[in-house]
């Protein structure tokens, strides 16, 4: 399904400023990180902030890229330390969970309910890696291997992760769909 | 996993990436202000800048929109040009009114333009191997598109490119032969031909396309090479293109080889493809007994290709090889592209011991396809001795 295709000589041409590649990068990308970065903070607000600063750092640090043919990996290993110094930054005292159950989905307002109502549910109800592994599924166009490879976890674990997920994001649906009924 | 399960799955995944692209919000641009990056390194600020302001409106104007390669360019080109500023409608009115009475054009797969009093004043052709002709009016608005061969219409998928302003829809086919692979290191040379009933009008409108033509092909990383051609619109020309199925761009190249170099013929050139004939009219120099008409060709970026063919040094070891006579012995080489029976050949000339040859040689394999030898101290004679036409035979190895 998926998605996403980078061809690494571009990061090697935005570390000499070349705006095309830049932006190829950006439009390849953009919605891999602003995924991941939901599936960590989940809230619109954050997930912006840190793909913001995942595009920035990446300009900045193209030229210490070393071609390895994982250039998603690259740039989502930015996205996954802005997040943790956006979390940082905003709550030094404050835990991960604490945060987030002060994220709620439903609050923002950017979107039609209808629209988002997948993405709610995701991240309303799916855990930390359920989520990950979903989102980066669905937009990466990563295989179970690489997105194992990618969190750290054993692939058995990312497909019963995403397995499971998919089953709590039905049966979520399922009982929405039931109460608006 | 149940087909049934997969299907969940799979909607899930799609809904959810819909989703997420449409909460995504959009930075690019502040990101590359803030990177201090330059949007003119953008692809479609690289088209614009040699799209003029007056050019816009064209998307408005994009009919029957289809999923090939030439609408993803249109799109992508029109979407920059419909944000520059009309500067010049009163220039173009002017134009209009003043223009002189344009010469009549027999369409073929016409398709009307908005502007159904407009007449086609040039006929403007793009040839790689896939041909697409266009014709446009005095405002350079495209009235009729079409695609002179098979390639063509696979290249224009349907699209219909009236309405649109020539320039955009000019870079929308040239981005398309690009991307689509048609401009190869073996195919690189695009033939970009106007034939106006006015031939200086049209000179100049060649000019202008082939050199912001060049100019986008420069900067995209394609070794290709451009060709700008302009002839005096003719009902002979015409005919001849329409009864050889080819365009009119394709049909002046031949007439222009034919006037430089008579021994060659029609027939034969007919069955080359457009690189070819390229090649013949870059490499061949005109022959002697060639009439002295003016040059109509203009080579505006890169070298027709040869590296389909094998190298000089190849064709001349089979043609010394032939004639039994060893590279040492040889003197007085001349080696030069030619065409024969439809096919591209060396022709190679040397002298050895007391006599002179000229081989001709497949540029493609390497086949013998003639042979003459003269004695040298019988030049004055210059009686063949020798015709050996039993390799004549040989196939077509094609492009």
């Amino acid at each position: 399904m998926g998605l996403t295709t980078i061809d690494e000589k571009w990061i090697t041409r935005i570390a000499k400023g070349d705006g095309e590649a830049f932006q190829r990068v950006y439009e390849e990308t953009s919605s891999v990180v602003f995924g991941f970065a939901m599936s960590i903070l989940r809230r619109k607000e954050d997930a912006e902030d840190v793909m913001h600063d995942t595009f920035l750092s990446l300009y900045r640090n193209a030229g210490s890229y070393r071609p390895m043919g994982k250039p998603l990996a690259w740039i989502l290993t930015i996205a996954r330390n802005a997040c943790y110094s956006h979390l940082k930054s905003r709550q030094d005292h404050t835990g991960l969970d604490q945060i987030r159950e002060g994220a709620d989905p439903s609050a923002d307002t950017s979107g039609s309910a209808e629209s988002r109502l997948l993405l709610d549910a995701a991240l309303r109800v799916l855990d930390d890696t359920e989520c990950q592994v979903i989102l980066l599924h669905a937009v990466s166009g990563w295989k179970h291997r690489e997105i194992a490879a990618f969190l750290g976890i054993p692939l058995a674990t990312s497909l019963s992760k995403y397995r499971r997920g998919i089953e709590k994001m039905r049966r979520a649906l399922e009982e929405k769909t039931g109460d608006a009924g | 996993m149940s087909r049934r399960e997969e299907n969940i799955e799979e909607r899930i995944e799609l809904q959810l990436k819909r989703e997420i692209d449409a909460a995504k919000p959009d930075l690019l641009e502040s990101l590359m202000n803030e990177c201090g990056l330059s949007a003119t390194e953008t692809a479609g600020d690289r088209i614009h800048e040699d799209i003029h302001p007056e050019k816009e409106g064209a998307a408005s104007r994009l009919r029957q929109p289809s999923r090939g390669s030439v609408y993803r360019f249109l799109r992508s080109v029109a979407a920059v040009v419909v944000c520059a500023v009309i500067a010049a409608s009163a220039y173009r009115i002017g134009l209009r009114r003043g223009a002189a009475s344009p010469a009549g054009t027999p369409g073929s797969t016409v398709t009307s333009g908005p502007d159904v009093t407009s007449a086609p004043a040039a006929t403007v052709s793009f040839d790689v191997n896939p041909s697409v002709e266009l014709t446009v009016d005095t405002s350079e608005r495209v009235i009729t598109c079409t695609a002179v061969n098979e390639d063509g219409k696979e290249l224009l998928h349907g699209l219909d490119l009236a309405g649109t302003d020539l320039h955009v829809a000019a870079y929308a086919i040239v981005g398309a032969l690009v991307t689509e692979g048609y401009l190869t290191d073996d195919a690189n040379a695009l033939l970009i031909s106007v034939m106006a009933q006015d031939d200086a009008s049209g000179k100049a409108l060649e000019e202008k396309l082939s050199s912001e033509l060049s100019g986008f092909l420069r900067r995209s990383a394609v070794h290709a090479a451009v060709f700008g051609q302009h002839a005096a619109d003719s009902t002979e020309l015409r005919d001849f293109a329409e009864d050889s199925g080819i365009s009119c761009g394709r049909a002046a190249l031949i007439r222009s080889l034919l006037a430089r170099n008579p021994r060659m013929t029609e027939a034969s050139l007919l069955a080359l493809s457009t690189q070819e004939l390229l090649v013949l009219w870059e490499k061949r120099p005109p022959a002697a007994e060639a009439s002295d008409s003016p040059e109509t060709i203009d080579i505006l970026l890169g070298s027709a290709s040869t590296s389909g063919f094998l190298p000089q040094e190849e064709a001349a070891a089979a043609a010394f090889a032939h004639v039994g006579v060893e590279a040492g012995s040889v003197e007085n080489v001349r080696i030069e592209f030619d065409c024969e029976d439809g096919f591209i050949i060396y022709e190679v000339e040397f002298s050895a011991g007391d006599r002179s040859y000229e081989i001709d040689v497949n540029a493609r394999d390497g086949r013998i396809v003639g042979a003459e030898t003269e004695d040298r101290q019988e030049e004055d004679d210059a009686d063949p001795e020798e015709d050996d036409g039993s390799d004549d035979d040989d196939d077509r190895d094609g492009d």
